[in-house]
């Protein structure tokens, strides 16, 4: 008999508990912006110290406020979760520095800068702005592609991104229209569902990654399911907009979870974005709390763990199958020196997720050659912090944060690989600060299997 | 054990799991690893390192067990890029090494001894603080401190040294400029990883300290020199101001204990046996007869054909399970002091602490320890010795007992306890 002994059962793991802090310092060791901007007062101070002191030292005497949160540095916090996993104490810093994030916010800032901010965060509502003039742009990038690009950043300026930072291409077909012209009710009829989180940038800037996501779980037996879903929150959170992400999660929460229900319960929901993932599974319990959001948050995976566990036998029987191009297997001479070197870059984001980088030895289990590493030191934040390093203000502190990083990247330039990571904003980052390709892991993944189907041995 | 969540069951299968990722943590992983075997490490954060300065002490390894195990930890730090040596000499004889001991500076002003020590806080020759020679008219030792990093008072431990070991010693203090911002020992340490910065501080140190430098037989800096580049930097500074050059560990957040984990980590994980799944506790353990077969974070169940427990005797937090779950123990042991949570934490309210039981003379790995300790008591074979408990489950690091904080102990039982790990998946495929 199997004998189950446990203690504290839960998928959320910790409590902010500022008590607990021991001031060791091992939070600020790992912060990106304390190690590179004197403004930040590091996740300590404003972590659980900040916290300790809001509610004022004695009865009656004011506390902290806004003024404090800005002074220390509140708005630069990245909410990239490193101080999470470097506690020893156990303290979730990150959720401490979000509420001196929001108290910083309180302090009122110029009309339109603050209206350019929110739509920033809103994801939503700036994803179907760009959707609205898709055609537009489209028109304009294909008439020539220097006027596309010239309105394209008079536009960024106006919504107040970095002159530095482009906007992405407009996408030729959107994710929803290829998704539904590429369903196969019939054949699929029968298939165990996933439910497909897309994520913002790939519903609508980038539909790339969900495509690939798509026919890599397709390939490997999945009836893929997109969710009806709105923005995760974690854009808003990045600027210290607690309400909006919470009104987001609470809608994703009933969304997936009617959805879920619908197509018969229990069906995991599968996110190319870590970001998504991990706002998904850590703070749908934190804010909305328990009931159906934390049996959502339970039922997301993260599209690496989620290939490498239950989606792995699937997978490799795919990549079993015999290629088109000859019967013993062998590619057409020439196809090897074809093969793109890559390496990987995992987010903070997927490390707050706590899966392990899972994708480097997925990829070299499935026999994907040309893996490059590039070194400890490119072992790190990027720097881009989701929004925050696209704006104008957030933009030298993102090169800076990032620096360790980016550099030990661009030393990798001779060998010209391809920087494979999960995550949307670290691509940006990379590709525009090293000038290196920047993919999803699972577009190589999706990219071999076309391959093994006679398609095109590229990316993308 | 329940599959948590709704879905398909969230479970990971591995022949090694280790709970914990310390120094113990970190060398039972790499020794699984060596031994073949596919290890998932599921640890809170990086434990104890935090607040370890770097120095491997303790009593000198006795037996060929534990030199192997100092020779494996030596070996498998250079392919890390974070050399260890002992006095005898660096990488030829190296488990020799460390029998003899060695006596470094510490910024407390004082020599400490330990049994081996990374490369960045010796110099050249001067490995021996006793032997080197610094007392002698053309010696002395120039410490030199940095404005932004008060807490490293350079005129204090310059006093200090001098006070201490009769050596001649001078301190000089050098600003690093507006980017050192608030200085913190880490944010130097960034900048210090930055080639552009460290350019414009070389050409700095030349102009303020070139001259003062070649006077003395060495000049001791902070240990911040860089997260990853320290190596680099040092021999460039040690090139640019004509002298040796090195760092006197401190603690904390100990620099020297971040390297370690970074370094380490990243040479486990790009060796492709190892996955970290960090910011995980483990709360659920699933003991089948005499067999250990998983443990659960709450969400996700890790399967292994072994486990091992590394999860600290102080910071330790990686554990959530009360030690009975693994062990089943009549009495409730554990690394644990009064008004604990079984974690190892503080209790929070309403939270049972577990009683210690103090255990005298404990007996890890053939040495006794005669104070009074806290621990699971084990045998030779870092197997915890209760009777009826898990024939699978290996214990490692400071949870084997002992208040005073010791290295070798994490580094000897954490590289037995790996390979008998690594051995149980062997027994299990046959």
């Amino acid at each position: 008999m199997s004998a189950a002994v446990r203690g504290r059962v839960s998928s959320e793991r910790r409590l902010p508990l500022p008590d607990a802090c021991l001031g060791c310092s091992s939070c600020v060791a790992v912060c990106p912006v304390a190690s590179s901007d004197g403004r930040f007062a590091g996740p300590k101070v404003l972590g659980p110290a900040f916290e300790r002191l809001l509610a004022g030292p004695w009865p009656g005497e004011p506390g902290l406020g806004p003024r404090d949160a800005e002074r220390l540095g509140a708005g630069l916090c990245l909410q990239c979760h490193l101080c999470d996993l470097a506690c020893p104490a156990g303290v979730e810093v990150s959720s401490l520095t979000r509420r001196a994030k929001a108290l910083a916010r309180r302090l009122p800032r110029g009309g339109y800068r603050r209206l350019m901010d929110d739509l920033l965060a809103d994801q939503e509502r700036f994803g179907r702005l760009a959707a609205a003039v898709r055609w537009p742009r489209s028109l304009l990038h294909g008439t020539s592609p220097w006027l596309g690009r010239t309105v394209d950043g008079f536009a960024g300026r106006l919504v107040g991104l970095h002159p530095a930072r482009r906007l992405p291409r407009p996408p030729r077909q959107p994710f929803r229209a290829w998704f539904e012209a590429t369903r196969r009710p019939r054949e699929e009829r029968d298939r165990q569902p996933v439910i497909l989180f897309v994520g913002c940038h790939g519903r609508f800037h980038d539909p790339v990654v969900p495509r690939a996501a798509v026919e890599v779980l397709r390939s490997a037996g999945y009836r893929v399911v997109a969710a009806q879903e709105v923005c995760c929150g974690s854009p808003a959170l990045s600027v210290g907009d607690e309400g909006r992400a919470r009104d987001s999660l609470e809608a994703n929460a009933r969304l997936l979870d009617h959805l879920s229900t619908r197509l018969g319960g229990g069906v995991p929901i599968v996110s190319p974005c870590p970001s998504c993932s991990l706002s998904l599974r850590r703070l749908l319990p934190e804010l909305i709390g328990d009931g159906p959001a934390r049996a959502v948050a339970d039922a997301v995976w993260d599209l690496g763990e989620f290939l490498a566990g239950p989606a792995r036998v699937g997978l490799e029987q795919a990549f079993d199958r015999p290629r088109h191009w000859g019967d013993d297997g062998a590619p057409p001479s020439g196809e090897e020196a074809a093969v793109t070197p890559w390496t990987y870059h995992a987010s903070c984001h997927l490390r707050a997720l706590g899966v392990g980088k899972l994708f480097p030895a997925l990829l070299s289990s499935l026999e994907v050659p040309g893996r490059l590493d590039a070194g400890p030191a490119a072992d790190g934040c990027c720097g881009m912090g989701g929004l925050t390093g696209l704006t104008r203000e957030g933009y030298d502190l993102s090169l800076a944060a990032g620096a360790r990083v980016l550099e030990a990247y661009r030393s990798l330039a001779a060998a010209g690989p391809v920087v494979l990571s999960d995550c949307p904003a670290c691509r940006w980052q990379i590709a525009e600060a090293t000038g290196l390709k920047t993919a999803h892991p699972v577009e190589l993944l999706a990219a071999r299997l076309r391959d093994r189907a006679g398609g095109r041995n590229s990316i993308g | 054990m329940r599959a948590v969540g709704r879905g398909a069951p969230r479970v990971v299968d591995y022949d090694v799991v280790v709970i914990g990722s310390g120094l113990a943590g970190l060398v039972a992983a790499a020794a699984a690893a060596a031994a073949g075997a596919r290890v998932g490490v599921v640890a809170e954060s990086f434990g104890g390192l935090a607040m370890w300065s770097g120095l491997v002490s303790g009593k000198a390894p006795a037996g060929d067990e534990e030199l192997d195990a100092v020779r494996f930890f030596i070996e498998f730090g250079v392919r890390c890029g974070l050399e260890y040596g002992g006095c005898g000499g660096s990488r030829g004889a190296e488990g020799e090494a460390a029998r003899e001991g060695m006596e470094v500076l510490s910024s407390s002003g004082r020599p400490v001894r330990c049994l081996l020590a990374p490369e960045t806080v010796w110099a050249g020759d001067l490995r021996n603080w006793a032997s080197s020679g610094m007392q002698a008219d053309d010696g002395g030792l120039l410490v030199v401190g940095f404005t932004e990093l008060e807490d490293y008072p350079a005129a204090v431990i310059a006093g200090q040294a001098a006070a201490e070991t009769g050596v001649r010693t001078a301190h000089r203090t050098v600003s690093l400029g507006r980017a050192a911002g608030r200085g913190l020992g880490v944010r130097i340490a960034g900048l210090f990883d930055d080639p552009a910065w460290f350019e414009g501080f070389l050409e700095a140190s030349r102009r303020l300290l070139g001259r003062e430098a070649r006077r003395f037989r060495a000049v001791a800096l902070p240990p911040v020199l860089g997260l990853f580049r320290f190596r680099s930097n040092l021999e460039a500074l040690r090139e640019n101001l004509g002298t040796a050059v090195f760092e006197l560990p401190a603690v904390p957040p100990s620099l020297p204990g971040m390297r370690f984990w970074h370094l380490w980590r990243w040479r486990l994980e790009a060796d492709g046996r190892t996955t970290f799944h960090l910011g995980r506790r483990v709360v659920e353990a699933d003991t089948h007869g005499d067999r250990c077969l998983a443990v659960s974070d709450g969400l996700t169940v890790y399967r292994a054909a072994a486990f091992v427990l590394a999860t600290g005797g102080v910071a330790g937090r990686g554990l959530e399970v009360p030690p009975e779950a693994f062990f089943r123990l009549s009495k409730p042991t554990g690394a644990l002091r009064p008004g604990q949570a079984p974690g190892g934490g503080p209790a929070r309210p309403g939270e049972r602490s577990v009683p210690v039981e103090p255990i005298f003379g404990l007996e890890t790995c053939g040495r006794r320890t005669d104070w009074l300790s806290w621990g699971v008591r084990v045998q030779d074979s870092s197997r915890p010795c209760p009777t009826g408990g898990p024939a699978n489950v290996f214990v490692a690091g400071w949870q084997l007992g002992g208040p005073e904080p010791d290295a070798l102990l994490s580094i000897t039982t954490g590289w037995q306890a790996g390979r008998a790990a690594a051995d149980c998946r062997e027994e299990g495929t046959q």
